[in-house]
């Protein structure tokens, strides 16, 4: 992702400079047609005639000019991302994972944004570019697994312990659908986990109203109240995290989604540990949760024969929650 | 970086702007002067271009802002919005609905008949000066519990709400009006009023207002499955108390014995949820009276007593494939409307609820008994045995069916019968009813339902003309 953005940031930086110059060249000019008859203190102390509405018509025509060449050039980049981002995928080993950061040891394709200005991606020769994209293409094809063990304090008991990589972002799911039934005043399954851009269909299979929320910061929600025989309601979920989902009805009712930005997550295994294979090179933040436990992170540097790594939960004591409006529900909501 | 890039790119666009009418507002549609004193200028001149540029401006400022960035823009202030939104919730949560009725009672509208001349019970003769036989609130009308009318019965004076005489009418059978408001996280507050339309007397309208639920509730754990409550609150005797209100109930009238348990008593009541998914509910409540409803004869909202009632409440919900839960219950206080505590007055059950499916099954028995006081002329008590079976099968979302077996084993008195003039008067229920009903659910908020009631008796009482057919319209906000 920072290398998608930082290259294209020196495109827009080098844009921003010329309209920058074409706006300070503009503003000496036209003040005086501006106001007719009162013409700008700039032109009089240039001594020049003041300049006719031609000329300034000219000059913002040029500017105008400029600036859709600047829009060209950005779209131009966007295209030259996305032909990078299909030869990365159609090269590249992790396959959906792209890289948010760039890891170390590897040469970003242009400097990064806060390099000088003086030179520019766009100043970049132009036979740079397809090494950048092969160097980009190796860098994805540099895959390592990732192994470790997480513990649950005070024992794991059957409870479900996932794993997953934070800080590599993977093609949305779009067009990917899970259902979570209401039935019998529960959710089904109580449990899930999605990638982002996943569809989460909650039909109603009991007679009486349910009403399915959820206050999560990121992927709040509100579908209002329907029953079995209605027309299911959806949510997509864009941001990853763990998302709790509540019905305003029923407080018993619950059930947690663990959104995960990519396809490089597992269930922990039953003695604790477990492994993610393919996950890109690089600084690395492993991110553990079960229900029950706030989620807790770490960050790995992952080298090319793989890392290791050591996680602890710890339980939460158990929190009641709030309605849609977040009030207290009181005690015989259920 | 990324927003350096854009103040950048926005810099040089809105320089762009600026040089174009340099001292003017980009945004005034008419070009024209913001103020500066500079006379206006030709719509068609250099305006229209600035205009032309300001559009490119943006333009270009939304091209150049990274996709990133501009989503997460948008998510913050989605959730800021939230948080406005939240934040502009009313304090206070208005709820309620409008109950309206038509019922078609038999006979004269009344549960009661009287045992002229000791003719059936001779054993009272002497004993009672009159002796009723059945049940008074039988021919139940609504989900308040009101008789299609309360009969003659000869030296009372009562408040006979409904005094049908046997005809079948219309009734809006209440207006309720529930507000709500938590104060934080883990409190609120909750009253309930009901506007009940009556026909008036004596030039006075018979229109009156219940206040049936005035309470505050803590929840002081983080869990929240610890509640203190305190004012006017639900029982916890049985079960039915939470289906007590119209919106609640699945079908229109309330169980024989509910009104020995579902009315709301002053007081301080704790209830616990404990263990894992909730498996055992304990509960507590110290009140001024009995859980009795209102307009029954026990009932004592403000106490006259120093013998507070305490009640209890052990329930278990054991971890099945289906919702199921088994309470035992109870209440001891001091008598209500007594003057004294000496006479306790006593209630003891068991109940069950499950929930299979579409399939709810509902049951419950109680006993409880009070010595009365003849002094306070008030009532004494032998509930022999009460307890219902209530099936509600939402066949489909719409339609809904319930079916409903009971019965009442009974004896009330006024008086002291061993006085050398006997007591007031005692009445004797033997009853039996069997309920059957529909319910429509038309939408969340609108419920159309049907009962038919058909009461009978045993033990020697004679078969009293006395089933009713009810209907509830009900409005629900």
């Amino acid at each position: 992702m920072w290398q998608r953005v930082g290259s294209r940031r020196s495109w827009l930086m080098a844009g921003a400079l010329i309209v920058t110059g074409a706006a300070v060249a503009g503003a000496q000019e036209p003040g005086a047609t501006g106001r007719a008859g009162a013409p700008s203190r700039a032109v009089g102390e240039a001594g020049g005639a003041a300049p006719t509405r031609a000329e300034f018509a000219r000059l913002q025509a040029e500017v105008r000019e400029q600036k859709q060449l600047l829009i060209d050039m950005l779209q131009a980049e966007q295209q030259r991302y996305d032909m990078l981002l299909k030869i990365i995928r159609s090269q590249g080993g992790g396959a959906a994972a792209t890289l948010e950061a760039v890891p170390p040891g590897f040469p970003s394709i242009v400097p990064p944004v806060g390099a000088p200005a003086t030179s520019p991606a766009s100043a970049r020769p132009a036979d740079e570019r397809p090494r950048a994209a092969e160097r980009a293409a190796e860098n994805a094809r540099r895959t390592a697994p990732l192994e470790g063990k997480v513990e649950l304090a005070g024992g794991r008991g059957g409870a479900e312990i996932y794993v997953y990589v934070e800080n590599v972002k993977g093609t949305p799911a779009r067009g990917k659908s899970i259902e979570i039934k209401q039935e019998n005043k529960q959710f089904s399954p109580r449990l899930a986990v999605v990638q982002t851009g996943t569809n989460v269909v909650f039909p109603n299979l009991d007679a009486i109203y349910h009403n399915v929320f959820s206050s999560s910061p990121r992927n709040s929600f509100d579908l209002g109240s329907y029953r079995a025989g209605d027309k299911a309601r959806s949510v997509t979920l864009t941001a990853p995290g763990v998302v709790e989902i509540f019905c305003n009805m029923h407080q018993k009712m619950s059930a947690n989604v663990l959104v995960v930005p990519s396809s490089l997550y597992t269930k922990v295994r039953p003695d604790g540990s477990f492994r993610i294979d393919n996950v890109p090179v690089g600084v690395r933040r492993i991110v553990a949760w079960s229900p029950g436990t706030r989620t807790i992170q770490q960050r790995v540097d992952l080298g090319p024969a793989g890392a290791d790594v050591r996680l602890a939960l710890e339980r939460e004591e158990p929190k009641g929650h709030t309605n849609k409006l977040g009030q207290a529900y009181g005690s015989y909501r259920d | 970086m990324g927003a350096a890039l854009f103040a950048a790119v926005t810099c040089g666009a809105a320089a762009v702007g600026v040089a174009a009418e340099p001292g003017e507002e980009l945004s005034s549609p008419s070009g024209g002067d913001a103020g500066s004193g500079a006379p206006s200028r030709p719509a068609d001149g250099p305006a229209g271009a600035a205009a032309t540029a300001s559009d490119e401006d943006e333009a270009l400022a939304e091209a150049a802002t990274p996709l990133s960035d501009r989503i997460r823009d948008l998510e913050l202030r989605l959730e800021q919005t939230r948080q406005v939104a939240v934040g502009r919730q009313p304090r206070v949560t208005l709820s309620g609905y409008i109950d309206l009725g038509f019922f078609i009672p038999q006979g004269d509208g009344s549960g009661i008949v009287r045992d002229q001349g000791n003719a059936l019970f001779p054993e009272y003769a002497g004993r009672y000066g009159w002796v009723f036989l059945g049940d008074l609130l039988a021919p139940t009308v609504n989900s308040r519990g009101e008789a299609a009318d309360l009969g003659d019965a000869a030296g009372v004076e009562r408040f006979d709400s409904v005094h049908s005489r046997g005809a079948p009418g219309f009734i809006a059978n209440e207006v309720n009006l529930t507000m709500t408001s938590a104060l934080g996280d883990s409190a609120i507050a909750t009253a309930s009023v009901n506007f009940v339309p009556r026909t008036g007397s004596s030039f006075s309208l018979g229109d009156f207002i219940d206040v049936d639920l005035a309470q505050l509730e803590w929840m002081p754990t983080r869990s929240q499955k610890t509640s203190i409550f305190v004012g006017k609150m639900e029982s916890l005797l049985g079960i039915e108390y939470r289906d007590r209100k119209a919106s609640n109930r699945f079908g229109i009238t309330p169980s024989l014995i509910a009104r020995y348990t579902t009315g709301t008593a002053l007081g301080l009541k704790v209830r616990s949820k404990l263990g894992p998914d909730d498996v055992l509910v304990l509960a507590g409540a110290v009140t001024n009276g009995s859980n009795t409803t209102e307009q029954f004869h026990f009932y004592d909202e403000i106490d006259s007593n120093a013998g507070k009632t305490a009640s209890g409440r052990l329930a278990l919900r054991p971890p099945l494939p289906f919702e199921l839960e088994v309470g035992v219950s109870g209440s001891y206080g001091g008598q209500d409307r007594a003057r004294t505590s000496t006479g306790a007055m006593w209630f003891f059950g068991i109940d069950l609820m499950a929930h299979i499916d579409r399939l709810d099954i509902k049951g419950q028995i109680l006993r409880g008994g009070a010595p009365g006081s003849p002094a306070d002329q008030v009532y004494g008590l032998k509930l022999h045995n009460g307890g219902y079976l209530e099936l509600d099968w939402m066949v489909t979302p719409l339609i809904g069916l319930i079916g409903r077996g009971e019965m009442r084993d009974a004896f009330v008195w006024l008086g002291d019968p061993n006085a050398p003039s006997g007591a007031d008067r005692a009445y004797l229920t033997k009853s039996w009813r069997a309920t059957g009903g529909v319910r429509l659910a038309f939408s969340e908020r609108v419920l159309l339902k049907a009962e038919y009631l058909r009461n009978g008796e045993y033990g020697g009482i004679p078969q009293i003309k006395n089933d009713l057919f009810t209907m509830s319209l009900l409005l629900i906000e």
